[in-house]
């Protein structure tokens, strides 16, 4: 599950990444730095996918657990 | 007309500055004419131009070839600023008030789809202590993914030198002056202890970057080409930005008493002579309406206050110290006055410098003032630093028509102080010479003696 979604962000990351030169040289620290902060931002997206999915899986159980007379469950005993 | 090209302008291929008589002219080549012509029509543009962060810009009437401006495919022009002035010479405040005006610029353009090609300190001139951002050029079209390619400039010329000054009290400017580039990162880590890298930013910004960066020379990691980078999304862009922006914006010089910043609440003069020569000062100034004033030694910027009371237009002021200098932008700031102050050394101003020596303009050739004060300043270079007494006061007189020179009698307590240690050598150092030295450079309007110690200001002119 979270293999696929960090390919497929890889995968969009091929698509989104474009040759940037510029006029000035950047500095091989600063890229470096900053390729080290896109990894963790593709960690953390691959991750916050992972825990909606697990919380998904989750708020499904528990609607169907505290189901409502309005939404066909029994009323609650007083 | 004729054009001169700005010496400094020649880095970035995609235009260059100019100058026809009065105007700053720009000229623009190829694509980025469109990415400016839409930049120019946008919202973003028309609200940071009006909250006074960046330099106010229009097409210029004229077609470029009117001019003889080859392949301009787009000819701007900018508003002036009274004063250009240079990153080595902004006080500490200076510095981290541009720093922080270049993060909010940046991450303001990030929300519209724009972004900045560069973080060059020089990018970013001063309307009083207001930070104005002048290079328009820079402003370039956000592509999603794309690094950040100005951050290691951003702290070479921001937050290295601020850095330096705010962890250990030393001034950078003399060796930003020799550089020009700023204090890079990998010069700035040797000196840094522990209890400064317990600052995430700081790691994350000079630490890290210097680390990798000699990891990367030994062959130890490999940097991929600008195609294959894996992107850097807006959210981590802006997170670097509002990073940067927390540490900068907690900077402060430490508290430190110098010879000069208690000097105003403790010089030897009693109040009623200090508003003695407040009201002479202004008195001269009334009478000038000056548009541009020079205050030598301005100290934390008393008298420039008054001068600016008095009418005149815009106030430079020069104090050799770094930290009166801060005060006295401190001041400008609070008070938000039309008033400058620079770390400037009159015994050494700033040189004409960088590229043919020509890219940054030495102190006198940007000294373009109307009226000069140099109050309790001249003794400081006669006595102190040994400068013939006629070439100081010709040198003064020259750098306006018109001023008020204070002279500092020998037998004053600062000079009498400043000679204990020390043989005196100034046989020549007298009122009566000084006199006959501003009058062989000027006509002499008036004077008046405003201390007990026998101080007295002389008001020159030398239109005649």
């Amino acid at each position: 599950m979270a293999g696929r979604v960090a390919l497929a962000v890889f995968a969009l990351s091929l698509v989104l990444s474009t040759p940037a030169y510029a006029y000035l040289d950047p500095g091989t620290g600063s890229i470096l730095v900053q390729g080290i902060l896109a990894g963790i931002a593709v960690v953390s997206a691959a991750v916050a996918a992972f825990w909606s999915r697990i919380r998904r899986l989750f708020t499904r159980r528990e609607s169907r657990d505290r189901r409502t007379p309005e939404n066909g469950g029994d009323a609650p005993h007083p | 007309m004729t054009i001169e090209r700005i010496a400094a302008s020649y880095r970035d291929r995609k235009g260059y500055v100019f100058t026809s008589g009065d105007r700053i002219l720009r000229s623009i080549a190829g694509t980025a004419a469109d990415v400016q012509r839409d930049f120019l029509a946008s919202k973003v543009y028309e609200r940071l131009v009006a909250s006074g962060r960046l330099i106010g810009t229009r097409i210029a009437p004229e077609d470029p070839a009117a001019l003889g401006i080859e392949a301009a495919a787009l000819l701007l022009e900018h508003e002036r600023v009274p004063f250009i002035s240079y990153p080595y010479e902004w006080p500490f405040a200076a510095l981290r008030s541009a720093a922080l005006l270049h993060l909010d610029l940046h991450r303001e353009l990030l929300e519209h789809g724009y972004t900045l090609s560069d973080a060059s300190a020089y990018n970013i001139q001063f309307r009083g202590a207001a930070p104005v951002f002048i290079d328009i050029l820079s402003v370039e079209r956000y592509v999603e993914g794309a690094y950040w390619n100005g951050h290691r400039q951003f702290c070479d010329q921001f937050l290295s030198p601020l850095l330096l000054s705010a962890r250990f009290g030393v001034p950078y400017h003399a060796a930003y002056r020799g550089r020009l580039e700023g204090l890079s990162s990998t010069e700035l880590v040797p000196l840094l202890r522990l209890r400064d890298k317990l600052s995430l930013q700081t790691v994350l910004n000079i630490v890290l970057p210097a680390r990798l960066e000699s990891a990367a020379r030994r062959g130890r990691v490999h940097v991929r080409g600008a195609g294959s980078r894996r992107p850097l999304p807006r959210s981590s862009l802006r997170g670097m930005l509002a990073g940067l922006r927390r540490l900068i914006g907690r900077l402060s010089l430490p508290l430190r008493d110098t010879d000069w910043t208690s000097y105003a609440a403790e010089n030897t003069y009693r109040e009623t002579e200090r508003a003695a020569k407040r009201e002479f000062v202004a008195r001269a100034i009334r009478a000038a309406a000056p548009r541009a004033v020079l205050d030598l030694g301005c100290n934390t910027g008393e008298y420039s206050a008054a001068a600016l009371e008095a009418g005149a237009g815009y106030v430079v002021g020069a104090e050799a110290d770094p930290v009166a200098a801060n005060l006295a932008f401190l001041r400008a700031e609070r008070e938000r006055l039309a008033f400058l102050p620079i770390v400037q050394d009159a015994a050494n101003p700033s040189p004409s410098q960088g590229w043919r020596e020509a890219e940054r303009a030495s102190f006198t050739s940007r000294a373009r003032f109307d009226f000069l004060t140099a109050l309790a300043f001249e003794h400081h270079l006669a006595i102190g630093r040994n400068v013939p007494l006629d070439e100081l006061v010709r040198w003064m007189v020259a750098l306006a028509p018109r001023g008020v020179i204070e002279f500092v009698q020998k037998t004053d307590s600062t000079v009498r102080k400043m000679l204990s240690l020390r043989e005196d050598i100034f046989a020549d150092y007298t009122e009566e010479n000084f006199r006959n030295l501003l009058t062989a450079n000027a006509r002499l309007v008036e004077s008046l003696i405003v201390s007990q110690e026998g101080r007295i200001l002389f008001q020159y002119d030398r239109r005649e």
